[in-house]
């Protein structure tokens, strides 16, 4: 079985702090990290690779230093690593990502199952996975949380909606982004973080993976960042008690009848 | 001599000299089996160290009883010079030899030292079978060769007695006051009874002597011979920078760390042979006193020793020569299918030979190594043999991958936010390095990731902080450039990690053009000055105790005497690491002894046989699941002593006792525990 593992470099998010005065991240000195969802990816390929035997491929897009979010996947247990890095494809939104990324893809070869986080925490989007199934032209199922059955040519997952859960049946190859509860990303081995530091990783360009100017990078996007702020949180809390149950309950709903809200 | 009897003579010392030099190259092949490592250089050092340890018994005389030894050790070399002498001047009668044959003062000295020995002997039987204090193993070895050393002495008595009763005067032999006192019992017995009775008890002497040759370097005994070796092959780095750097760049490095026992180096294994099971570290090992499964001195001179003579045996019939660098895989041909050499080439060195209890005990305090007589390396095997359970089998406790973890991506143990490292000293007015900038910084405070996110440490580091600014000190902190130092990874066998925070730690102080560093924990504090320089990072470390002593003589800091402080005892806790470590045991107690109201009391175990608090050597972040805790007792030998308060001056001890005082001590026995710094900044 073949597996490509879509991952993305983010920053420490956790790290970020704002500036007071200008109102804006400072990301200096922020460690990047993998996104942590695409970690949850990883885990979700390698518990296969484990089960059933597979190739895990795991693919970026990024910046030279991308390089070693792509190490730490190896070490996690990816066979390959994989970075499409060019001048060309910078400043892409997640419509010219996911189309590099499904190029990058096809170059691969016909991988059968291709694994996403279900977002990343620096855009919180969610539409690179989806997108690259769409220019790929397959199935996709998102926000998986559980892998139920895998068989050569299915998958058996469970996914959360809003309406509940959904037992899906997908034919493979396919899109699969996945959440949090798919299972605890494993911390790599010394031995693996190791070999991995001593890897090749592969790094292909625009041109390598065919992909035209015209829809990679800034020009292949049709939306464009015009300002990052912080928005202004105004939280009013207002901690009630009361001697009893009853009594709360009622202080509650005189609040809320002060308030308009019922 | 007659010549049959010279034909005997010569065929026996022939085969005693046969029979010795095969034992003791059949034990040099055990060590070669190991890998190489240089243990020559210096040669001028090395001598030093062996005159001490060996000639001067340094580390024996330490201990009540080590003075036996010492008269043993130079009795035996006298006795062993006097051999020359007996048994030449029977088989040569014609030949003098010069001094040994000739001078009374040398057979003086032998005798005084040969009735030392006698009476040591008698001590140590004594010790070993009456006192039995648990360190001295009781063994059939031990008996046997206390009775073939009494055997070649009173032999050796007898027969020079017999010989001095016979030529009635030997003006060598004038001042022997046993030669003397022997001839007497013999006196009047007829020349001939003599000249039989000596024949006969030469023979005897020889016999046991010969006996005694062949038995040393068969036993535990080799102690005679290893040990000498030993302490002139000893490490010259300082306790605290004896491990050694894996190059994990080397792509053919396959197998990480020690596991199996060939990988120890040839020194690690002739530890074992130099191990005279003294005990002293077993009596000073905390995870040994607290109950846990690692005993140092069964470590070295009985399981480790024990598992290379029967390994080793097999290795050598089947011819295998292990530098101790191939891998495994070199042995597969020996191991397959069912054989009795196959089980022992299979054992596994940490499983069925090590327990991963024992490996995991280890505080790395250092007891044993300070203590041991024959300069034993016991730390570093154990570190060796976590590198290949963390390494290269991954397999090792969780709570300690965590702390693993937190420093990869926190890089700090506890996991708090990186970006938070500077947060203790958001009041102090304290520069960073890179708020510096171009100002000359003269000294770095180094806060460690204790004094930065442990809450009682950083009360401690505010203390620092205020002092230093109190006598004008140019100094700046790192602050979120700082990362672990990588001590407690390093420790517990996490080489890559380590690397990766010394690399990172090391660009930004070079960048930064650090020379001297002051540190309050004497974790980093060891790390920067011991383990740092092997990967290019030399710094001058200080730790804050050792640097307000100097601010205080220098007049650069004065203290108001006059302060009110409350009167109270306080008992000094020695950390391992400034103590042991850097062999700084004045400092933190002078600073105490400035304060008003300030008794200063000692425990029990204190200086280098302080004990450890329980947290070294990545303790600090694993459960202590067996045996007692090793911090609790701690407490339970400092409450002893009825103290107001216990004095420490490393943040893990302080973490330590504290929780260890929770444990013990009720509401009113409870005590503070009190890095030094934090009395002297209430009188600046």
């Amino acid at each position: 079985m073949e597996i490509v593992v879509c991952i993305k470099q983010v920053p420490d998010t956790t790290e970020v702090k704002i500036d007071p005065v200008k109102n804006t991240l400072i990301r200096d000195g922020v460690p990047s990290i993998v996104n942590p969802f695409d970690e949850y990816a990883m885990e979700a390929a390698v518990r296969i690779k484990e089960q059933c035997g597979a190739k895990i491929t795991v693919l970026t897009m990024g910046p030279p230093q991308a390089a070693s979010a792509l190490r730490k996947c190896l070490a996690m247990g990816a066979d390959e690593a994989v970075l499409v890095s060019d001048r060309a494809v910078a400043g892409a939104d997640t419509l010219a990502t996911s189309f590099t990324l499904a190029k990058a893809i096809e170059k691969i070869g016909k991988p059968d199952i291709i694994f996403c986080g279900k977002m990343a925490i620096d855009g919180d989007t969610a539409q690179v996975g989806p997108g690259i199934a769409e220019h790929l032209g397959l199935p996709q199922t998102t926000y998986v949380q559980k892998i139920r059955e895998v068989s050569p040519h299915r998958l058996i997952v469970e996914r959360v909606s809003d309406s509940g859960h959904e037992l899906v049946s997908i034919p493979l190859p396919c899109v699969v982004t996945v959440d949090k509860a798919i299972g605890e990303p494993r911390y790599p081995s010394v031995k693996g973080s190791i070999n991995a530091s001593r890897q090749e990783i592969i790094t292909w360009t625009a041109a390598d993976i065919e992909a035209p100017p015209d829809k990679t990078g800034l020009n292949g996007s049709c939306t464009q960042v015009m300002r990052i702020f912080t928005p202004q949180i105004q939280k009013h809390n207002e901690m009630l008690s009361a001697e009893s149950d009853e009594a709360l309950c009622d202080l509650l709903l005189a609040k809320l009848q002060e308030a308009k809200i019922v | 001599m007659p010549t049959a009897e010279l034909i005997v003579f010569l065929i026996i010392t022939f085969l005693t000299v046969l029979l010795f030099v095969q034992a003791v190259s059949k034990k040099l092949k055990f060590i070669r089996l190991g890998a190489k490592e240089n243990r020559s250089d210096h040669p001028g050092k090395r001598f030093a160290n062996f005159c001490a340890n060996v000639l001067g018994q340094r580390k024996l005389l330490q201990e009540p009883y080590g003075f036996i030894h010492f008269f043993i050790f130079w009795g035996f070399i006298f006795i062993a010079l006097g051999e020359i002498p007996f048994i030449l001047e029977r088989v040569f009668p014609n030949i003098t030899i010069p001094i040994l044959g000739t001078s009374p003062y040398f057979y003086l000295i032998k005798e005084i030292l040969a009735s030392l020995v006698f009476i040591g002997l008698i001590v140590g039987l004594i010790r070993r079978w009456i006192i039995r204090p648990a360190r001295l193993y009781l063994s059939f070895e031990a008996a046997l060769v206390v009775i073939l050393i009494y055997g070649v002495i009173i032999t050796e008595w007898l027969t020079s007695g017999a010989k001095l009763a016979l030529m009635g005067s030997h003006p060598a032999y004038s001042l022997d006051f046993i030669y003397n006192l022997v001839a007497g019992f013999f006196a009047g017995a007829s020349a001939e009874s003599l000249t039989t009775t000596i024949s006969f008890l030469w023979w005897i002497h020889v016999f046991i002597l010969y006996a005694f040759a062949v038995y040393i370097p068969n036993s535990k005994h080799l102690h005679i011979l290893a040990t000498p070796f030993n302490s002139y092959f000893a490490s010259l780095k300082p306790v605290g920078g004896q491990i050694e750097p894996m190059n994990l760049e080397d792509e053919n490095l396959k197998e990480y760390g020690v596991g199996r026992i060939e990988n120890f180096t040839w020194k690690q294994l002739l530890d074992s042979f130099a191990c005279g099971e003294c005990g002293r570290c077993m009596d000073n090992c905390p995870a040994n006193i607290s109950g846990k499964p690692l005993n140092p001195k069964q470590l070295l001179s009985r399981t480790l020793k024990d598992h290379l003579l029967e390994k080793g045996a097999v290795m050598n019939k089947l011819g295998i020569t292990s530098t101790g660098e191939e891998n495994a895989e070199a042995l597969k041909p020996y191991t397959t299918g069912y054989s009795e050499t196959g089980q022992v080439l299979n054992k596994k060195l940490i499983g069925d030979i090590v327990s991963r209890e024992e490996i995991w005990s280890c505080t790395t305090c250092m007891a044993c190594q300070t203590l041991c007589p024959v300069s034993n390396e016991h730390v570093n095997k154990i570190i060796d043999m976590r590198r290949y359970e963390v390494m290269n089998e991954n397999n090792y406790a969780h709570e300690l991958q965590l702390a693993f973890r937190n420093v990869e991506a926190k890089y700090n143990p506890w996991g708090v936010s990186w970006s938070e490292r500077a947060s203790w000293a958001k009041d102090l007015d304290v520069q960073t390095m890179k708020e510096a900038g171009d100002q000359e910084v003269e000294y770095l405070y180094w806060v460690g990731c204790a004094g930065s996110f442990d809450d009682r440490a950083k009360k401690v580091s505010v203390a620092v902080a205020k002092i230093l600014k109190a006598a004008g000190v140019n100094f700046a902190i790192l602050g979120r450039e700082e990362k672990c130092c990588g001590d407690f990874i390093r420790r517990a066998g996490n080489e890559y990690l380590f690397g990766l925070m010394v690399k990172d730690n090391i660009n930004t102080l070079n960048n930064y053009k650090v020379k001297k560093i002051i540190t309050a924990c004497p974790h980093c504090l060891n790390t920067l000055k011991n383990d740092y320089p092997a990967f290019g990072g030399n710094y001058e470390v200080i730790h804050h105790t050792q640097f307000i002593n100097d601010l205080i003589k220098s007049g650069k800091l004065t203290l108001n005497k006059n302060v009110e402080m409350p009167k109270q005892k306080i008992v000094y806790h020695d950390s391992c690491y400034l103590g042991r470590y850097q062999q700084e045991f004045e400092a933190p107690r002078a600073l105490y002894r400035m304060v008003p109201g300030v008794e200063l009391i000692e425990m029990d175990r204190n200086h280098n046989k302080s004990f450890c608090c329980g947290a070294g050597g990545g303790r600090m972040w694993l459960e202590e699941n067996i045996g007692e805790r090793i911090n609790n007792m701690r407490v339970d030998q400092a409450l002893a002593k009825e103290p107001q308060a216990i004095g420490a001056n490393c943040p893990y001890c302080i973490t330590m006792l504290e929780d260890g005082i929770k444990d013990r001590a009720d509401a009113e026995h409870a005590v503070p525990v009190i890095d030094p710094a934090e009395l002297i900044v209430k009188m600046i």
